[in-house]
């Protein structure tokens, strides 16, 4: 089929924002190639039809506040410009992020933006905005990394048996690209300023560079939105139990479905805001479930339940050893048991337990049950209690020859703590190890 | 935060005040500077529009009548939008007579290659 019977087609539309001049020029090579543009949806694909008199396209970058971001059409600055350019004859073509796409009546031969100078200004004004907004989210993530770091009690193991790794590999992911991102947006600036100086507007890099630039940030972004979503599923298909499979499918659906409502163009135009509402009910049907159905459904569906965890060939060859290692990693983020134990009491003795979530019940019984436990076993008191997290993902109890500790710890941050004084609570009791495994997994 | 003065105007500017001594509308000023300029200046609707509300912003336009239809609003200047005008007009009037008089006076000394 030749190119002249070609009524419509789509093609990919990947210009970043800060190349908005590229995708003017891009766009007015379709139109001269005599297609006019119609539509281009969230997922970058611009559809255009035939006509016989060529338009004139003109991108224009607009910064929308943040408060008003998620109601753009009460952006009262551009309905302004909207209207005033559309009253010109120019018609509203396309909208992607902020970039508007306006096309001038057929024949038309005056550009939209005429002054550099105001152009100019507009661009600057993006580019600092994106450059502050670039800088803000760095700054959380870093902070947002250095909290997670700096949790209580936490190790390598309890990262990778946990979302935390994940979390954190998010994070870094984002503060390389927030950083890239910088560092293209500093040097874009530079190049505004420099072209400003030179009266060389607009600085445009050639279409074709522009355009392979839009594709690979969009195809990188595009693979770790992959990547985080196999991550989660494969996550949910590893552990065992309905309960983390759910959990799982919820946490992917919310952000599909933003992403669906978003590439499928669903409640595009004036109720926009309604692009919020899919992801919204999603959210609060899962806060709903969570708080309904965690109640201790954890614990049982935890498959060492009513399994005597020490009891197992390997801890049984292992603890007549001096230096004893028992480990069972049922799944690689929810249960974990690590048994360490030296006899000689010069290194001391960890038990640690990856549970899954619970409530604020939970681990109220858990220190209530285990105070209990010191009381009649070893007739001492618990001389602190600390609560942080209503949850709790792992119990771990330390014992250096000076004192015991039980912590209660959710992802990392200890929820529940316990310090005893006396040395005289050997955490290698064998009564004591019951009562732990009695409490988390039966 | 005030905004920053103008130091010098652009021609799309420079053209815009010009057209404004009159009440004129957003239509009747891309059509006035179209005609002036024989076309070599044409003013966007899109630019037209950021200039109009920045000089009313900065008190150098004023806008007249209750007309809504945001074309055909009609805008003149104040009286700092007049001597802003004249300040270019003036300093404009210098650059020419400057290079004019330089021109001038090598042409004489048989300096300027034509």
């Amino acid at each position: 089929m030749s190119n002249e019977t070609v009524r419509t087609k789509r093609l990919f539309f990947p210009f970043l924002p800060l190349d908005y001049k590229a995708a003017e020029q891009w766009l007015n090579q379709r139109a001269q190639q005599g297609y006019e543009l119609c539509s281009i949806s969230e997922s970058r694909i611009a559809k255009f039809k035939r006509a016989d008199t060529p338009r004139r396209y003109a991108v224009v970058l607009w910064i929308t506040s943040t408060a008003q971001s998620l109601r753009p059409y009460e952006d009262v600055e551009f309905n302004k410009y909207h209207e005033f350019v559309t009253s010109c004859g120019w018609t509203y073509a396309a909208q992607l992020g902020n970039m508007h796409i306006f096309a001038s009546p057929p024949g038309e031969t005056i550009p939209l933006e005429s002054d550099p100078t105001t152009e100019a200004a507009r661009a600057n004004a993006y580019g600092r905005n994106r450059l502050i907004t670039g800088f803000i989210l760095l700054g959380a993530c870093i902070l947002l990394g250095l909290l997670l770091m700096g949790g209580d009690m936490f190790s390598f193991m309890a990262l990778s048996m946990n979302y935390m790794l994940l979390i954190m590999l998010l994070v870094a992911i984002m503060s390389v690209i927030l950083l890239f991102r910088i560092l293209q947006l500093a040097l874009y600036n530079r190049r505004l300023s420099k072209a400003e100086k030179e009266f060389f507007w607009p600085p445009v890099h050639t279409v074709r560079s522009a355009y392979w630039r839009g594709a690979i940030v969009y195809g990188a972004g595009v693979l770790v939105v992959v990547l985080m979503f196999v991550c989660i599923i494969a996550d949910s298909i590893i552990s065992h139990g309905s309960y983390a499979s759910v959990q799982a499918a919820f946490t992917t659906l919310i952000p599909l479905s933003v992403t669906f409502t978003r590439w499928t163009g669903l409640f595009r135009g004036r109720n926009k805001w309604m692009q919020l509402i899919i992801p919204a009910c999603i959210m609060a049907l899962f806060l709903v479930y969570a708080l309904t159905s965690m109640e201790e459904k954890p614990i049982k569906e935890s498959r060492l339940a009513g399994q005597p965890v020490f009891s197992s060939a390997t801890s049984a060859a292992q603890r007549e050893s001096q230096y004893n290692r028992l480990t069972v990693q049922r799944s690689p983020l929810y249960t974990y048991v690590e048994y360490y134990e030296d006899l000689d009491e010069t290194k001391g003795v960890t038990y640690s337990y990856y549970v899954k979530s619970c409530t604020q019940a939970l681990s109220d019984r858990v220190y209530n049950e285990l105070s209990d436990t010191f009381r009649v076993y070893y007739n001492i008191e618990p001389r602190m209690q600390e609560i942080i997290f209503p949850g709790v993902d792992r119990v771990q109890a330390r014992g250096d020859g000076q004192g015991t500790s039980i912590l209660v710890m959710q992802k990392g941050l200890v929820c529940v703590r316990m310090d005893f004084r006396l040395s005289d609570v050997s955490i290698s009791d064998p009564a004591l190890q019951q009562i732990l495994v009695q409490t988390f997994f039966s | 935060m005030a905004r920053k003065q103008l130091e010098t105007l652009t021609e799309q500017m420079y053209y815009l005040l010009l057209a404004l001594h009159q009440p004129v509308h957003g239509y009747a000023v891309m059509q006035f500077v179209a005609n002036l300029t024989e076309g070599r200046v044409q003013i966007g609707a899109g630019t037209l529009y950021t200039l109009l509300s920045r000089f009313e912003a900065d008190g150098y336009i004023t806008r007249i009548g209750t007309e809504t239809n945001a074309i055909r609003k009609e805008y003149v200047l104040t009286e700092e939008g007049r001597r802003l005008f004249k300040k270019e007009r003036t300093r404009l009037q210098l650059l020419l007579r400057d290079s004019e008089q330089s021109l001038a006076q090598e042409n004489a000394e048989g300096r300027l290659i034509p």
